[in-house]
């Protein structure tokens, strides 16, 4: 079994509201391995999106630790890059593309720089997209060449924050492939977030099943199929049935129970 | 500038043109035929005008105020800038020098050239430092405002990538707040003017404000007018410019928003 890149234990993370406060994360412990494809999911405003910014280290916690390696970490986590689902936000609107795949590379000597965004960019499919500005281009292709700056950066771990929630059916089918695709040939990890269960079990190695807030993981469900995984004929398999039955209940009786 | 010119846009331009034109021919007939002792025709202006810009007054009086002017307000720009956006991105700043800089806003820049004679001296740092004055709170509250905009997600990327606060301020937050510190910048510019000549008219001895004030008081009426139209013609002038280097270094902003560039 491989080491495990990042280490998670009983954090907590609670929101002064008024005069109280709202406890958005209440007890969640994680693992995730060198390598590995790891999905958070949850019905929603269960706090995903906050779960995936306290480990970040963009939100401070309240109680708990997080580890790189083994060694804890106070602060934002290193060599971990962030694909946010507002792509259209978290492109910098006066850098041109590939001066917004650049923008992590400042102090790489100019050639290296050089060679690395247009290898990025080769690798989400946007050449000869270097020169326009992201205002320019699609949803998807917004969302690649964020997806592009992380590839350049070098990022070991990605944390993605319901990625491709705001893209078409078909550009979700495509950019999903492409992911794999990077994740398989640069041997990152990845910690995925997403309120889709199906595109939950398609990429990931093991699920983790929050709760409604305040979260914690109530179940973790290893995703065994085969790879390289296929948006037809993976979801085809009599086990991706299952896996996603048995997701669906996890999710939606904690849903109905909330709601009682 | 290769760009196909579109043929409605040249008849706007044109019928701009004759308008100005026409108020200018109608200045000339009517100051020629009434002879009024204290409107001097356009065309006896223009030639006043043309002898402040290119006489000896021009490196005793029109070039030192453009120096000033531009002085002022370069400094009025950086000090505007370098002081709103941190205070804007530090949010918890702004509550303790809101007041303070809301009464220093309001406070008609022209109205502090005599305390800044009286404590400075009468000199042409003085009348820098008054235009810098004038110039720099436009600047600065639209620094603050745009700096207070920027999108976290973007800070949020800036953290990721390990940058410090200098390096958020000068590689995110100046670049996101721009469009704001040009409409600040833009402002400023007309303040400065405005201050630049004003300061000229107390206790001075040289510059355009004085020259308009001295003709005035020795009844040279054409020397009067001319250079109120010098001054028009400068103001003018660096509002072109300003909208040139605006409209470039804004092209992105300008194209996101979808429309024309405005102007």
């Amino acid at each position: 079994m491989a080491e495990d890149l990042i280490t998670v234990e009983h954090i907590r993370k609670a929101f002064a509201v008024g005069a109280g406060e709202t406890l958005a994360i209440g007890d969640v412990s994680l693992a995730l391995r060198e390598r590995e494809f790891l999905t958070v999911v949850g019905p929603s405003g269960c706090g995903k999106t906050t779960l995936l910014r306290s480990i970040a280290g963009l939100l401070p916690i309240d109680e708990g630790e997080i580890r790189h390696r083994g060694r804890s970490v106070d602060g934002v986590l290193p060599a971990m890059q962030i694909v946010f689902q507002e792509y259209n936000r978290s492109l910098f609107p006066w850098l041109s593309v590939d001066r917004n795949v650049r923008f992590p590379l400042k102090g790489v000597d100019r050639r290296e720089a050089d060679e690395r965004v247009a290898e990025a960019l080769r690798l989400v499919h946007l050449e000869g997209f270097e020169g326009h500005y992201p205002w320019q281009l699609s949803g998807g292709m917004q969302q690649r060449v964020a997806i592009a700056r992380s590839v350049a950066a070098r990022a070991e771990l990605l944390l993605m924050d319901e990625p491709f929630a705001s893209v078409d059916a078909q550009t979700r089918i495509s950019l999903e492939m492409m992911l794999l695709e990077l994740w398989e040939r640069l041997g990152i990890s990845v910690l995925f977030v997403t309120h889709d269960i199906e595109e939950a079990i398609l990429l990931s190695d093991r699920v983790l099943v929050l709760s409604q807030r305040p979260s914690s993981v109530i179940a973790e469900i290893e995703v065994d199929l085969p790879r390289p995984r296929d948006q037809l004929k993976t979801k085809e398999l009599p086990r991706f049935l299952e896996l996603r039955e048995q997701v669906y209940g996890l999710v939606g009786l904690r849903g109905e129970a909330a709601v009682a | 500038m290769s760009r196909r010119l579109d043929p409605r846009t040249v008849a706007y331009v044109a019928l701009g043109w004759l308008v100005a034109v026409a108020l200018l021919g109608l200045w000339q007939l009517y100051a020629t035929s009434a002879e009024l002792l204290y409107l001097s025709p356009f065309s006896d202006s223009a030639a006043a005008m043309w002898e402040l810009a290119t006489g000896p007054t021009l490196t005793t009086d029109v070039l030192p105020s453009i120096g000033r002017f531009l002085a002022g307000y370069a400094i009025g720009c950086v000090v505007g800038i370098a002081v709103g956006v941190p205070i804007g991105y530090i949010r918890s700043l702004e509550p303790w020098i809101r007041p303070v800089l809301e009464f220093l806003r309001s406070l008609p820049a022209p109205a502090i050239v005599p305390i800044a004679v009286l404590l400075l001296g009468a000199s042409s740092g003085t009348r820098i430092a008054v235009i810098a004055f004038g110039a720099c709170w436009a600047v600065l509250l639209n620094a603050i405002d745009g700096a207070r905009g920027v999108d976290p997600l973007l800070i949020d990327t800036g953290r990721v990538n390990r940058l410090g606060t200098a390096a958020i301020l000068r590689r995110i937050v100046i670049p996101a707040a721009l469009p704001q510190i040009f409409a600040g910048l833009r402002i400023a510019l007309g303040i400065a003017l405005i201050v630049m000549v004003f300061s000229e008219m107390i206790a001075s001895t040289s510059g355009l404000g004085f020259q308009i004030l001295t003709s005035q008081r020795r009844f040279l009426v054409p020397e009067t007018y001319g250079g109120v139209l010098l001054i028009g013609l400068i103001g003018w002038a660096f509002s072109v410019l300003f909208l040139y280097v605006e409209r470039r270094v804004l092209s992105w902003h300008v194209g996101r928003l979808g429309g024309a560039p405005r102007g």
